[in-house]
Order: structure tokens, then sequence, then C-alpha cells
């Protein structure tokens, strides 16, 4: 009876011991991949804010003093040239058209960049699409079936979520044939626009990047 | 069999503890990293949103004139009024203190206390100081 007990203890021990190796283990790997996922998953946020602070020096967007360009200080004449002016808001949905070479996209993303005058409220904006690298993957296409997918109807009231502008269907179709993204980050900078020698505006640049 | 079964516990309090030791440097990582992508980020914007204020014009003088100016002859009684009608655009949470040489130039009702950026202002001649130093406190 003695020996049982005693086999008994140890086979409880074993067990013991076994199951710590185990939660040590899962703790570790899934403590491990948990960090790397946060990291992998600032991605995003990052590209967002170095795209931002590239644009902020561009010399396509930035005020020259004649020997360097200025950062943070965009001129009006630029961004007329570089930028569409936002006529209205529903221009922000005009994704296809108002896609500009700015020389800067990040590969497999889609970038919405506009520049507000906080003072005159004037507002340009301009989409950076980066090459496709990945087979049958296209932000653009997906961004179109989006848009031609849109229904602003009375029916908006009973889907879900309530007043979204697509069936959910819909949604499903365009993240499934084109591309479903990884993550979207939105970024805010303050910004000085030049309007004319003696006229400096304060304003905003909003940099919305969605990646693959 | 009373010392077998205090054997069998301490395989549980071995494993809480290996397993804090391992959780508490991952969770102190995960909260450093992103604390400090969001300081990086909005000192940043703490610098951008006084370099955009100084930038910026009003009446046709920029800001940075403005400023300098009204230190040495403290000529302007409306400069807290233009300079929070700039800041109020720019900085979203509305919290803000600009401060020269520890006066403080516009002050939200707000304590702003979070991210700092400074530079050095230059003053018109006036014999007696070349210039001060700026600070900007947005939240």
């Amino acid at each position: 009876m003695k020996g049982l007990a005693l086999s008994f203890s140890q086979m409880l021990m074993m067990f013991v011991i076994l199951g710590c190796i185990i939660i040590v283990l899962a703790l570790f790997f899934g403590g491990y991949f948990d960090t790397h996922t946060m990291v992998e998953g600032s991605d995003v946020e990052r590209h967002a804010i170095t795209m931002a602070n590239i644009l902020l020096s561009s010399k396509n967007l930035t005020h020259s003093d004649g020997n360097k360009f200025l950062r943070g200080i965009f001129d009006k004449e630029k961004l007329d040239k570089s930028l569409l002016k936002q006529e209205s808001i529903l221009d922000i949905l005009n994704l296809r058209n108002s896609a500009r070479d700015l020389g800067i996209a990040y590969p497999n993303s889609i970038a919405f960049v506009r520049v507000s005058d906080l003072e005159t409220n004037d507002a340009w904006y301009v989409s950076l699409i980066g090459e496709s690298t990945i087979e049958g993957s296209s932000m653009i296409k997906r961004f179109d079936c989006l848009w031609n997918n849109m229904k602003i109807d009375v029916t908006m009231l009973f889907r879900i979520p309530a007043f979204s502008p697509w069936e959910i269907w819909d949604l499903r179709k365009c993240e499934m044939v084109y591309a479903s993204s990884s993550g979207v980050s939105t970024q805010g900078f303050p910004v000085a626009i030049r309007v004319s020698d003696s006229e400096v505006h304060v304003g905003v640049m909003v940099v919305e990047l969605t990646e693959k | 069999m009373k010392g077998q079964i205090e054997w069998a516990l301490v395989g549980p309090i071995v494993t809480v503890g290996m397993a804090m030791v391992i959780i508490i440097p991952i969770i102190f990582l995960r909260v450093h990293l992103m604390e400090w992508v969001k300081y990086e980020f909005n000192y940043n914007n703490a610098q951008l949103t006084l370099l955009t204020l100084l930038s910026s014009t009003y009446e046709k003088r920029t800001v940075s004139d403005i400023i300098s100016e009204h230190l040495v002859l403290k000529n302007n009684p409306d400069i807290g009024k233009i300079l929070s009608s700039k800041l109020d655009k720019i900085v979203p949470s509305k919290c803000y203190k600009l401060t020269a040489s520890n006066i403080a130039l516009v002050e939200s009702s707000c304590k702003a206390s979070k991210y700092f950026a400074n530079t050095r202002i230059v003053f018109p001649f006036n014999g007696k100081e070349v210039g001060t130093d700026l600070e900007l406190v947005i939240d």
C-alpha cells in the first residue's frame, strides 16, 4: 500500500512537471508571437509616419528659398500643380483619377493625402498608389469595386452595420476578389502653406495609408 | 504523504513564477515600444506645430517677428489672441502653452504638459539681448 502511494505521488509529480513545461513553452511562444505580431502590426503606422515625413520635405510640395527646400512649409503654387484642388467633399471618393506620382509609394498600398488650409478652408488631395507585387491583388481595383458597389438608398437603414453604403456580400466580394487590407493608418501633421511672399497660412496634412 | 503533497505544490508555484518572469518583460517591452512610437510621433508634431506657428503670418507679418518685437517692446496687447487663433487650429487637443523667458505668451484653459518643442527666437536690435528661448508645450 505504501509503494502504491509513492508511485501515485510520483505520477502526480510527473503530471505537474509536464504541465509546467507545456505552460512555460506555451507562454514563451505565445509571448514571442504576440510581440512579433505587434511589431508587424505597427508597420502600417510606421509607414504612414515615414511617408508623411518624406512628403513634408518633398521638393514637389515644399517652398524653396533658392538654396534649400523648407521642411513643413508647402508652396500653394506647387500644391496647385502637384495635387488636385478639392472642390467638394465627394472628390475624395475619386481615387483612380486622383492618382499621381510624387516619387513615393509603398508596394501593395494606397495612400490618400489631403492638405487643408485651415485659414481659407482650401484643400488639395492626391492618392499615391504603390506597385502591386502580389498576383491577383490590386488595391485600386478593390477601391473601384467598393465604389461601383456603393448603394446609397433607403435599404441602408436595414444593413449591418446600419447606414453602411455597402451590402455585406458586396464588401466580401471586393475583399475576396482583389485584396483585403492588412491595416489602415491615419496620421495628421501641422503644416504651413505659403500663399505669397507676405502671406503664410496654417494648415494640416492628413495621410491615410492602406496596405495589403 | 504530507511531504509529497507539499512537493506537488512546488510545481504550480514554480510555473507561476516562471510565467511571471516571461510575461512581465514582454508586457514591459510592449508598453515601452508603443509609448515610444507615440512619444516620437507627438514630439515631432510639437516641433512641426512650433515651426508652422512661427512661419505663419498675421496681417502680412510673420508670427515670429510679432513675438520677438512684443518681447522687446511689449507693444502688442493682442498677442494672446493672435497666437491662440493660430494654435487652436493646429493643436487638435487645444491644450497648449507658449512661453518665452519664462513668461507665458499664450496658455489654453487646460494645462499642457506632455510634448515640448523649443527654438531660439531673435530679437530686433535693442543693444541688450540678442534673443531668447521660445518653448511650446502641447498635449
